[in-house]
């Protein structure tokens, strides 16, 4: 194996010729997580989370036999922590989906060595979101009761049937590019493993013959096109639960907007975030550039703007003419006001910051720019769920929230479910789109190739079907 | 002084007898069918200081109701006066008139107990029912929502299945051509 | 300043019962409505300054623009049998509710026996009493029951139908289906639901089986919420916070038979004693047709030099 490339000798190769060396770098690179043996590290890491989830499940039987007040809800705030984890955890979810198929379809073939990561991102953060439900509702051993009595003029239902669609494309969109790498990854586990025996399987004995390849580009295709307004209208219905009250602060027209953009903002922070770990963990570098986190970090800047534009909207529609001021009052000077102003310190002023200045302009800048826009987003989100709940509608007093050990702890078990869920997954499956990254070349991960010479490459380079296989 | 007393025990008494007098019921009270469903009550003063008149009706509905005011009209020349009313419940009702005098003092008074048999409630059917959301168009957008549902679900399984059963087929026959 | 309040509340009292006592539910209304008007004003005014606009919709406006409506605006319908439709959604009853404002002194005795038939927390306020400040600096209270929508917008977000409303026009809640969503609390514009967040606490094994007209014990996990304490009211008897107003604050009504009461027995034709005392529907701009009226005001401290709300 050639050692990391110095970002200048990638940007001087021309030649577009398939690569056989490159061929056999991206098959180790991609791999390295299932040949490789987990080491100490990953143990350590795994079972720290493990039990912070653990804690977190603890956390919520015990909610379930004490009631909600122990997760620090009241009449006054009785939508909180839990919705507000929810929509966070939804969100990031949507990042994924958006590295991934925005990028598929405009062709941008860059994108290769992050599609697997951020599918797989989206794919947990989804399930876990959706998880999230579970201790918001009060009764959740009758959530099937969703299902069984649907009432179709209330937002919650479609919540329901939007997440479980988007759950469905998510999955289907994380399995489809997976089966090649799958025919790959079958070959280099011990044969007659149990692993060996489950990449069979999930690969569907592809050869990558050209008819294959044409019918799972056809069909990657049409869910590209699909999820995207999938996922656009899982937060636009999500927005809906809050906007469809007559709530002074929830029952606004921007809100459908607010949070798909507030979700792809969050979801491209934490894209960066987890290529940037997954980078470090299994050694990327080479693969996964510091122009791939700028050019992340340049979509996160933009969405971060254009989401500072709609709070600033949300806001001076509603407080200039002074008919529903107290949530404002609350959030910008008053209960609210250090959440909000964290947001706007560590949600906007300091990522753009990083992102503008070049000299934080590389994969550290733009992974610390993440972390704190993802924390942040949470808080935004706590902060848009919990001044309009806890107003008083009639007179009196502000209710409060209080976080209590439970609602963190379960909250936390969720932070922490994403790198475990992550981490365990990788562990069976390919860290990089092998298809992807053959497809697009040494020049694939770095710069764009015309569609020509890319089909040129790929009519060259399909893979010979194995010895193993033809017997 | 015992004089003084007497006098003042007389003047006395003879207040009591003649308030007495006054607060007897004098008056009268006929409960008739109206025209339609209302009923014709009128009542006359046995006195000729009476004003005006009210009249009540008293609900079953709740214990411990009393008597409603349910209408006024001026005493006219004759002593008589007469309100046209609507009843809103039907069975044995008690009516009840109070005659009363120019400063509102009660000069006569007057109950009927009267078989309602008629109620036609004023209670509109609008009052009640209210369009939900999904009783007209809202039914027509669900249905076209669910439809939508229904595609994308059909299109995202429909891929899928065609990957999975398509894939292993396209495989046997390359390598049968080999 | 409260015992003022109470004082002359108490006199104003006698007043009406000396009336009761024959038999004599008499309004002074003539005399006191030029009072009143200027208090739909002032409060109109006082609630726009807690902060959400005009809320208050009079009862007069609805009932001089329906003249066939319910109620009419002589007090007397003029609804003819044949318009009513065929009646198969109209229940026998249709119950509502008339708040006296002018009564209330706050002593909030309303909201204890409310939770106490029902076994609630004291957090859970089903009836809650709000004390309203005004423009001329006062502050007068406003017990808030659910207001029994007759469009309410908590039946419409309910996911799973848990919340539904009779043909008496009563809002109820199946606490046997309830997910615990809350998403009706979300949706009340009166913060009129109460969820039970805490298990075993104060919710004793009263031996009886919790109903839909009767939630009781309520059960952990779900939303509860004023019921109108229908099961009474189809007895003959009154709600709990209506019987145990001392001001006769309370009136519980049939919209059918046109009649309401309170605990003082004062008997009064439901549509007419509306129309004749300016009554309010609160926020019924949201569209949501309270089956509660307000008699606004805090008539004791009435500054009747007042020149506009």
């Amino acid at each position: 194996m050639t050692s990391t490339l110095e970002k200048k000798e990638i940007d001087k190769i021309t030649v577009i010729a398939p690569d056989p060396s490159w061929e056999s770098e991206v098959r180790e690179a991609a791999m390295r997580s299932i040949v490789t043996k987990p080491g100490k590290n990953w143990w350590i890491a795994v079972s720290l989370l493990s039990l912070v989830v653990v804690a977190g499940v603890g956390a919520w039987i015990y909610q379930l036999k004490h009631g909600m007040n122990s997760a620090g809800y009241n009449d006054q705030a009785f939508w909180a922590v839990y919705i507000a984890d929810v929509v966070a955890f939804i969100g990031v979810s949507y990042g994924g989906a958006v590295v991934s198929a925005i990028l598929r379809l405009s062709g941008q073939s860059w994108r290769a060595p992050l599609t697997r990561l951020s599918e797989g991102m989206a794919l947990v953060t989804v399930l876990i979101g959706g998880a999230f439900i579970f201790p918001h509702l009060g009764r959740p051993e009758r959530f099937l009761n969703i299902v069984a009595y649907p009432n179709f003029s209330s937002p919650l239902v479609w919540d329901f049937i939007a997440i479980a669609t988007y759950t469905l494309a998510t999955a289907i969109f994380f399995y489809l590019p997976l089966i090649p790498d799958m025919a790959v990854a079958k070959n280099l586990v011990d044969t007659g493993g149990k692993r060996a025996r489950l990449f069979s399987i999930l690969s569907l004995n592809w050869m990558g013959t050209k008819r294959q390849r044409v019918l799972l580009h056809r069909v990657l295709t049409i869910i590209s096109l699909i999820i995207i307004p999938l996922a656009v209208s899982v937060h636009s219905v999500l927005s809906w639960a809050f906007a469809l009250t007559s709530r002074p602060g929830w029952m606004e027209s921007v809100f459908p907007p607010y949070f798909v953009i507030a979700a792809l903002y969050s979801g491209t922070a934490l894209v960066i975030v987890t290529i940037y770990a997954f980078r470090k963990g299994y050694k990327l570098e080479r693969f996964i550039t510091d122009r791939h986190f700028v050019r992340l970090g340049y979509m996160m800047a933009a969405l971060g703007l254009v989401y500072a534009y709609l709070t600033v909207a949300d806001m001076l529609t509603e407080g200039y003419t002074g008919i529903t001021t107290g949530w404002i009052q609350q959030t910008i000077t008053g209960k609210y006001a250090i959440p909000f102003w964290f947001y706007v310190i560590a949600g906007e002023i300091v990522p753009i910051a990083l992102v503008v200045m070049k000299k934080t302009r590389n994969a550290t800048g733009m992974t610390v720019a993440g972390v704190l826009v993802v924390i942040s987003l949470w808080v935004k989100r706590i902060v848009i769920i919990l001044p309009a709940a806890t107003q008083p509608l009639i007179s009196g007093q502000w209710g409060s929230y209080h976080f209590t050990w439970v609602s963190i702890t379960v909250t936390l078990a969720g932070v922490a479910a994403i790198p475990l869920l992550l981490m365990i997954l990788f562990r069976f499956i390919p860290l990089m789109s092998i298809d992807e990254m053959e497809d697009a070349g040494p020049l694939g991960s770095i710069e764009q190739i015309s569609k020509e010479t890319l089909k040129a490459a790929r009519e060259e380079s399909i893979p010979e079907p194995s010895k193993e296989e033809s017997k | 002084m015992k004089k003084l007393l007497a006098i003042l025990l007389i003047v006395a008494l003879s207040i009591m007898g003649s308030s007495f007098a006054q607060a007897a019921p004098v008056g009268s009270l006929s409960v008739t069918q109206g025209s339609g469903d209302s009923l014709n009550l009128s009542g006359s003063c046995g006195a000729s200081n009476c004003t005006s008149a009210t009249f009540y009706a008293k609900s079953n509905q709740f214990a411990g109701s009393n008597f409603m005011q349910i209408g006024q009209a001026q005493v006219d020349s004759v002593g008589k006066a007469q309100i046209s009313y609507t009843p809103t419940w039907t069975g044995n009702t008690p009516f009840k008139v109070n005659f009363l005098g120019a400063g509102g003092s009660l000069i006569a008074t007057q109950t009927l107990t009267f078989d309602v048999v008629k109620d036609p409630s004023g209670f509109p059917q609008s009052a009640i029912q209210f369009q939900r959301p999904l009783d007209s168009t809202g039914a027509i957008f669900v249905k076209i929502l669910l439809t939508i549902v229904a595609l994308v679900w059909l299109t995202l399984l429909g891929s899928f299945f065609l990957v999975v059963i398509r894939v292993p087929k396209l495989s046997k026959q390359a390598s049968e051509e080999k | 300043m409260d015992e003022r309040v109470g004082e002359s509340g108490m006199k104003l009292l006698f007043n009406k019962n000396q009336g009761d006592i024959n038999g004599d539910s008499e309004k002074t209304s003539e005399v006191s409505r030029r009072k009143f008007l200027k208090i739909v004003g002032m409060s109109a005014g006082s609630v726009a300054a807690v902060g959400a606009g005009i809320e208050l919709i009079p009862y007069r406006a609805w009932a001089d623009s329906n003249p066939n409506g319910w109620g009419g605006n002589s007090g007397v319908s003029g609804m003819s049998a044949a318009t009513m439709g065929s009646g198969q959604e109209v229940g026998n009853h249709q119950w509502a509710m008339v708040i006296d404002l002018r009564n209330c002194d706050g002593c909030k005795s309303c909201t204890a026996a409310c939770q106490k038939a029902h076994y609630l927390t004291e957090d859970q306020t089903w009836i809650r009493v709000f004390e309203m400040g005004d423009s001329q600096g006062n502050s007068y209270f406003m017990p808030r029951p659910c207001m029994q929508c007759e469009n309410p917008p908590c039946l419409d977000v309910c996911p799973v139908h848990a919340t539904f409303r009779t043909d008496q026009g009563v809002v109820l809640v199946n606490q046997g289906r309830c997910i615990g969503c809350r998403m009706c609390m979300a949706a009340c514009p009166y913060q009129a639901r109460y969820f039970n967040w805490k298990a075993g606490a104060k919710y004793p094994d009263t031996g009886v089986f919790p109903t839909l007209k009767f939630p009781v014990p309520q059960r952990l996990g779900t939303v509860g919420k004023c019921t109108f304490c229908v099961g009474n009211l189809n007895h003959g008897l009154m709600s709990e916070c209506a019987s145990a107003c001392p001001m006769g604050t309370i009136y519980n009504g049939d919209m059918i038979t046109d009649v309401a009461i309170n605990s003082m027995g004062n008997t009064v034709k439901l549509s007419k004693f509306l129309y004749d005392n300016d009554a309010v529907a609160y926020k019924d701009e949201n569209n949501t047709h309270p089956r509660v009226w307000y008699i606004p005001g805090h008539g004791q401290n009435l500054d009747t030099n007042a020149t506009t709300g």
